[in-house]
């Protein structure tokens, strides 16, 4: 069920928005279509794509065809977004790198990523055990790189969307793995709706 | 959270209307331009008035209540009091701290625009601005548009909207280059929240975030000069002034809360030398202000903007009247915004409250 989405990153070439847009959306109608979200383009495919304008003026200019790109170790890009949209409408999205070979949900904690939601204090989730089902996210790209489901998820999102994993649960690929996902937090409390 | 109904931004500046705005900002007495104005844009929502000093402001109102209060001649918002409960009762709270000066108004929320090629000259100084247009659904929403050119020669048309909504309040900032060469702006939306006391001020959103300490950029309208921010503080008590970096440095905020009983003066945001990379980890776009002794707090959102700066005043706060408060706002400040000819730059703060 790949998503297909095409995305211009906040921080990327387009200009950012000032806060009431330009769109009119219905009043009262909270679900909106959801505008794009960027990920840079992977090593060794050329140019970056996310060209934060400002940084260009003191960076040489990175020339696709130009030499060899400094080697770096095997990562996988996450953009992880908000349920709130932003006032303008733009999704809020962070983007953070780890390494693979980790459960989801250590890569979101020890990047601050808010995982749990309300259910953030002591005691309100079984950290990490698989029991409480608080841990929900749903995956928009980049599904593949994760464990299969197993037992425990199973069970826990019976009644779910299949998109959506437990991040305690879920594996994202092997230490040596490199990709891309894009990854919505705290579903149940999303407001948008992600094109198919 | 009910979502406002957003207003479309850049309504079309009807000819009529904006010639009346410019006519209005020569050498005209402060009552005739308030009436003109008042003819040419006041509707149900926005009143055009003159404040203590006798400058011109104009006056949004919704139909909860909510107030914010704008002086026009350079865009600094002196007033914003929403409808709020607190202590078991509606009431509405003042949220910016303003300071009457010898001859005008300082603090609130107020816009930076330098220049940052030229040695930070601002490239707002001396550029008259006017009343652009205005818009408003009548209830709950009402929007007022100042514009003005900038820079050298008038190259630049900036725009600077003003939108108070029900639980929030907007400022937004658009930037075109109409000239032929690019310019280099660093640019910031600097806020001055009220808090009830100094000890119970903190704000939430930082933790994982690198910040290093900073001045403010220089602007007309701040409380506290760059000098007089950076300034430390002598250590307390218990020795405690040691512990902001250097300027230059970065550290990690490691606390949830980051409290601000001290004086501090910093930009949360990534550092320049990781935005060269190719993916790096983006800063929050938004932070709660938490006041312990009213409970109330204040979520500050920031778009198009790449840095958040962060400042208080510690123990100077006495020299600005009884209430302690921080200078924040989302900025442009350590890797200056480049707008080639032709181009357009955007950036916009929202403050907003669920404090219903």
């Amino acid at each position: 069920m790949a998503a297909t989405l095409q995305f211009i990153s906040l921080l990327g070439t387009s200009s950012p928005h000032p806060a009431p847009s330009c769109s009119s959306t219905t009043t009262g109608n909270e679900k909106q279509q959801l505008r794009s979200v960027h990920l840079p383009r992977q090593q060794g495919r050329g140019r970056r794509l996310r060209v934060a304008r400002a940084v260009e003026t003191d960076a040489p200019s990175a020339d696709p065809e130009a030499a060899v790109e400094p080697v770096e170790p095997p990562s996988v890009d996450f953009a992880f977004v908000s349920p709130r949209l932003l006032p303008d409408g733009t999704p809020d999205v962070v983007y953070r790198t780890a390494c693979g070979g980790q459960k989801l949900r250590d890569i979101m904690l020890e990047g601050y990523i808010d995982l749990y939601g309300p259910y953030d204090k002591p005691l309100s989730n079984c950290s990490g055990g698989g029991e409480c089902g608080t841990c929900m996210v749903e995956v928009i790209e980049g599904g593949e790189m994760l464990s299969p489901k197993n037992e425990v998820e199973k069970e826990k999102l019976r009644r779910k969307p299949k998109s959506w994993r437990l991040a305690c649960q879920a594996t994202v690929g092997k230490p040596d793995s490199t990709g891309q996902m894009i990854i919505q937090q705290l579903p149940e409390w999303k407001i948008h709706e992600w094109e198919k | 959270m009910a979502a406002a109904s957003f207003l479309p931004l850049h309504l079309p500046a009807s000819p009529r209307l904006a010639t009346i705005a410019r006519a209005a900002s020569g050498v005209v007495p402060a009552a005739v331009q308030t009436s003109q104005l008042e003819e040419a844009f006041g509707r149900k929502g926005l009143k055009f008035g003159t404040d203590a000093t006798g400058a011109p402001t104009a006056e949004l109102s919704v139909r909860n209540g909510s107030s914010l209060q704008v002086r026009l001649n350079d865009g600094l918002v002196t007033s914003y009091r929403p409808k709020v409960y607190w202590k078991d009762e509606l009431s509405y709270r003042e949220v910016l701290h303003t300071v009457a000066g010898a001859d005008a108004v300082k603090g609130g929320v107020g816009l930076v625009l330098n220049d940052a090629s030229s040695s930070s000259t601002s490239l707002l100084a001396g550029s008259e601005w006017s009343v652009t247009d205005a818009d408003s659904d009548s209830y709950d929403a009402v929007q007022v548009e100042l514009g003005c050119s900038a820079g050298k020669g008038g190259t630049l048309e900036v725009s600077y909207v003003v939108t108070l909504y029900e639980l929030s309040m907007a400022t937004a900032v658009i930037v075109k280059n109409n000239g032929s060469k690019p310019v280099e702006l660093t640019s910031a939306v600097l806020s001055h929240i009220r808090f009830d006391k100094r000890r119970g001020t903190a704000v939430e959103g930082f933790q994982g975030c690198p910040y290093c300490s900073h001045p403010p950029p220089a602007s007309g309208f701040a409380l506290l000069t760059p000098a007089e921010a950076m300034k430390r503080e002598e250590s307390g008590w218990f020795g405690g002034g040691g512990e902001e970096p250097r300027q230059g440095a970065w550290t990690v905020e490691e606390n949830l809360y980051t409290v601000l009983k001290k004086k501090v003066s910093r930009v949360y945001a990534a550092p320049p030398e990781e935005r060269k990379k190719r993916i790096y980890n983006t800063a929050p776009s938004k932070f709660t202000t938490i006041d312990q002794y009213s409970g109330l707090g204040f979520r500050l959102i920031k778009m198009g903007f790449e840095d958040m700066y962060l400042s208080s005043p510690g123990g100077m706060y006495e020299k600005f009247g009884d209430d302690y408060f921080l200078c924040t706002g989302p900025a442009s400040i350590l890797v200056p915004v480049v707008v080639g000819p032709g181009e357009e730059w955007r950036g916009a703060q929202v403050i907003e409250h669920d404090n219903l």
